[in-house]
């Protein structure tokens, strides 16, 4: 059946959070990724739960947004949401001035912000710039976003809607100047595929230019580049922002087991969108920067450097493109261009993906004339069911090995690991407590393809030995449960081993290089890996 | 306390320089963290890739150490070859022509020498068993038998694969993490288990006259391949694991017992940190537990950066204790982003003159001697020359101090 009311290419926050919005109003949804999951802007950003604070001086109406959507993430995804709170610093540097009116304007959009002595905030957060003069609470928190779109994924097909990972959109169907679908090609197979819907809805981030270019569309984007570090430990437990105006690598974001420092901001050409790197000033910058915020930095080990490319949107009504709009942006073509049938989702930011699902499903329902209202602000996502999440972190504190991790990365989903026997809860990846049991899961219900996806799944290779040890044992499990041959599993691991090293090269002095000089050793020498690749 | 000669390091350059010193009658202590690279063992030693390794050698430019060797490559290697024979490590191979090992994932690997009892190949296209049994503990993440067995099959080889457990390895694998290759190796310690093994390997095996296993075999005890064998009949066979190699912590365990059994001295657990001079000569050193060492000459094998002996530090880098002079790129340039590229930082490492001498602000210190990886100008992965560098360049600044 290749027939949908709707279909949506990109699998990022956005595109995942518009197939469930459809699915739970009843709508039939196919989306489309090209790659995996969460693999453009929505897994390359800080993972911060924005209060909106940020905004709250200079774009009101996004800081307003912000607010709301981060009190309802709480509830519906607390699994992929860590309360940690956050703090805006003020530096001898920096103006008290604007201190003032920035817990004026955070006010004023139901923020929440309390201006706090100096003294409590180096009690609240130990590793903040002792130096500070001001500090204003706020309530930020971090978010897992590979969690937060694969828990939409996971509810839009329970619901009904389908997916088709590493797929990719090759032509739009157009007929009678109407898009009446996509015609597709399987990444990994070759096969292609037709699918027909109402409405095709463009979610594809930076890439939507190209998507709507097939459409003979013109959108006006501008490819920013944004640069993170990750450091090895949890610096800080307390989101830490400057109090300024916003500027490059002031939002320092304790996640999981690390800390992330970020982000620069560059405009980069449409060419370079799928082959980021992070060059040294970039690195240069975000450590000088960072550790204004936390001096720790500047001696704590990085992990790696990554980058994403956020999509910024042009103003229609502005032909040379500066004015941009970091706002949700939805375009129905049909008015806008003269084109039935497609809808382009862009701008926003990931802590509003369900705003701008929800504004998009909308209008999908006011075209189809179907009338169903918006649940996706209520309906819990699958494990986050909160008290019982509580339940289960308690019971499994007590168990033996990894369970409690699996718990805080899966919620009451992790009831479904098999943890039975103790090959099941043998660790693959023990930076990061991954089980045998885990993996199998994450392969056989989280529709994992490789380690990569694996890897956003589970966090298995994201902590300090960035997959050195566990790839290997990895591959083996995933291709044991029948997912690959020994020689696409190799290849795999390979790609994870490559991917993991571009992370870490631009930052490769210190620990990291010894770790490098590990990995190369390993799957270089001893393993001899790069001769495997040639057999193929 | 003084001696002839103070080693810094623990790895294989360190104990073999240990070992030809104290056999030819000088006083040497060895100052080591007590981590060795032996523990990413393969089980094989490289000295060059390329099927005669002695004649690729020739070849090389000045500024690889193997340059400084000159024509003593050979006998070099022969003596390595005999102090690794001495020390009770077992190996098969000769510098004339390389022969393959097989690894964890099971590619053909050139080598010079491999620990005995491994699965090697002559020519890397063909193996001297038809028909082989794996056998893999149920349970260890850190050999995919898989791996191993499709590339045996593409080698026309007929391969059967089993599981096997012991007692006390289901109680061990109670605890998620502890099911790794030492773990394993230690139980097989125990007569009772390996009396086990055998009776699984005999009812496992059949008609098949070849096992192949992980190299997980004892961790004490050295003659447990042999004794399977004996009881068994059969061909016991092994292939290294993933880290902690076995065969390597086996190999640097031998040959610290012997550089000891020797006379010679291991301040374990300590690190140089300090040192002194006394008119352009090294006097004396200091560790991190605070022993001072004085010695007529100084060895340097601390290793590259992993070992600890090269830092990368944002500004540069640079060796560890004496602050020598390195040959490296900027720190910027130290990578390629390729993993399996070249990297350049594998090449880093000290300056030293003809005779390994350590260069410090471009003086060679008369009585310090670099040798292992810590010196610049080779690419041990990529050239396959990581165990030969290590050991050559030990024994010819051991050499250089005996006959001073």
């Amino acid at each position: 059946m290749n027939e949908f009311d709707v279909i949506i290419v990109g699998g990022g926050a956005t595109g995942a959070g518009v197939a469930r919005d459809c699915a739970l109003r009843g709508i039939r949804a196919l989306l489309i990724e090209r790659d995996d999951i969460a693999t453009g802007a929505t897994g390359r950003n800080h993972g911060l739960l924005h209060s909106g604070a940020r905004y709250a001086v200079n774009d009101r109406e996004s800081a307003e947004e912000c607010i709301k959507e981060n009190m309802i993430l709480r509830r519906i995804a607390s699994h992929c949401v860590e309360d940690t709170g956050g703090l805006f610093i003020t530096l001898p540097e920096d103006s008290l001035e604007f201190q003032a009116k920035f817990i004026e304007s955070c006010l004023a959009a139901g923020i929440s912000a309390e201006a706090i002595d100096p003294k409590l905030a180096r009690i609240i957060e130990p590793s903040v710039n002792p130096t500070l003069i001001g500090a204003v609470k706020v309530p930020d928190g971090s978010i897992d976003p590979f969690r937060l779109t694969a828990a939409n994924i996971l509810d839009a097909r329970l619901h009904g809607a389908k997916v088709l990972t590493y797929t990719k959109v090759d032509e739009l169907v157009i007929e009678s100047g109407r898009v009446v679908g996509v015609k597709t090609t399987n990444t990994i197979t070759g096969e292609k595929g037709v699918y027909r819907a109402a409405i095709t809805v463009n979610a594809c981030g930076i890439w939507g230019r190209d998507l709507a270019a097939k459409a003979g569309i013109t959108i006006n984007m501008l490819p920013a580049k944004g640069a993170l570090l990750v450091f090895g430990h949890r610096v800080n437990n307390v989101v830490i922002n400057r109090c300024r105006k916003p500027a490059d690598a002031d939002i320092l974001v304790p996640g999981d087991s690390i800390t992330v420092i970020g982000t620069t901001s560059s405009k980069v050409p449409f060419d370079q969108c799928d082959n980021m790197y992070v060059t040294a000033d970039e690195v240069e910058l975000l450590l000088r920067e960072g550790s204004m915020l936390a001096p720790a930095l500047n001696h704590t080990r990085i992990l790696r450097a990554y980058a994403g490319v956020r999509p910024l949107v042009a103003s229609d009504d502005d032909p040379s493109g500066r004015s941009v709009s970091r706002g949700i942006v939805v375009l129905d073509h049909a008015t806008r261009d003269g084109v039935e049938g497609f809808v382009t989702i862009t701008g926003g930011k990931l802590m509003t993906y369900r705003l701008m699902a929800e504004w998009t499903v909308d209008l999908i329902c006011k075209k189809l004339n179907i009338d169903a209202k918006c649940t996706t602000a209520e309906a819990l996502l699958p494990g986050s069911s909160k008290t019982s999440t509580e339940d289960c972190m308690r019971t499994a504190v007590a168990q033996v090995g990894g369970k409690a991790s699996a718990f805080y990365r899966h919620g009451t989903n992790a009831e479904k690991i098999d943890s039975s026997t103790a090959a099941k809860r043998a660790l693959v990846c023990e930076c990061e407590q991954v089980s045998v049991g885990e993996v199998e899961y994450a392969v056989e219900q989280l529709g994992v393809n490789n380690l990569v996806d694996l890897r956003r799944r589970t966090r298995m290779g994201m902590g300090t030995c960035q997959g050195e040890l566990c790839a290997c044992r990895a591959a083996a499990v995933m291709a044991s449960v029948g997912k690959s041959c020994s020689d696409k599993a190799k290849a795999d691991l390979k790609g994870f081993v490559t991917e993991r090293w571009k992370g870490m090269s631009p930052v490769a002095w210190g620990d990291t290089l010894r770790e490098g000089e590990l990995l190369s050793w390993l799957y270089d020498g001893v393993c001899d890996l790069s001769n495997n690749g040639k057999e193929e | 306390m003084r001696y002839d000669t103070v080693i810094i390091g623990g790895g294989l350059a360190a104990l073999l320089c240990g070992i030809e010193l104290v056999r030819n009658g000088k006083s040497a202590a060895i100052v080591t963290t007590g981590h060795s690279t032996l523990h990413f063992s393969s089980g094989s030693f490289g000295l060059y890739n390329g099927a005669e390794p002695l004649k690729a050698v020739e070849a090389l430019g000045e500024e690889h150490p193997y340059s400084k060797l000159g024509e003593n490559i050979e006998q070099l290697a022969a003596k390595a070859t005999e102090i690794l024979n001495v020390a009770g490590v077992a190996t098969i191979g000769d510098a004339e022509a390389n022969h393959y090992i097989m690894t964890p994932t099971g590619a053909l690997r050139q080598c010079w020498l491999s620990m005995e009892g491994m699965v090697t190949s002559k020519d890397g296209k063909s193996l001297d068993f038809s028909d082989a049994l794996i056998l893999c503990p149920e349970g260890f993440l850190d050999f995919y038998t898989q791996f191993v067995a499709d590339s045996l099959r593409r080698l026309d080889v007929e391969v059967a694969e089993a599981l096997f457990s012991l007692p006390e390895l289901v109680i061990r694998r109670n605890n998620p993490t502890e099911m790794r290759s030492v773990a394993v190796a230690r139980a097989l310690d125990k007569e009772e288990n390996i009396l086990a093994l055998a009776s699984i390997i005999s009812r496992e095996a059949k008609a098949t006259q070849t096992v192949i296993m992980p190299a997980v075999l004892g961790f004490e005890r050295t003659d447990v391949l042999s004794r399977l064998e004996k009881i068994t009949g059969k061909q016991i066979l092994t292939v290294a694991t993933l880290p902690p190699s076995v065969e390597g912590i086996k190999a640097e365990r031998a040959l610290r017992r012997t550089f000891e059994r020797m006379g010679g001295v291991i301040f374990n657990g300590h690190t140089a940190t300090e040192y002194t001079m006394d008119e352009g000569a090294v006097a004396t050193i200091t560790t991190s537990k605070g022993v001072t060492l004085a010695a007529n000459d100084f060895v340097l094998a601390s290793g590259s950066f992993i070992g600890g002996g090269l830092q990368a530090l944002r500004s540069g880098v640079t060796e560890v204790l004496f602050g020598a002079d390195v040959v490296a790129p900027e720190v910027t340039e130290l990578t390629n982003r390729e993993l399996f590229a070249a990297q350049p930082f594998m090449s880093a490492g000290i300056a030293t003159d003809a005779q390994f001498k350590v260069m410090v602000a471009g003086q060679a210190v008369e009585n310090l001697y670099g040798c292992g990886a810590v010196l610049a100008g080779y690419n041990p992965v990529k050239e396959g020359c990581g165990a030969g560098v290590a050991m050559f360049t030990a024994l010819a600044v051991a050499e250089d101090i005996i006959n001073r």
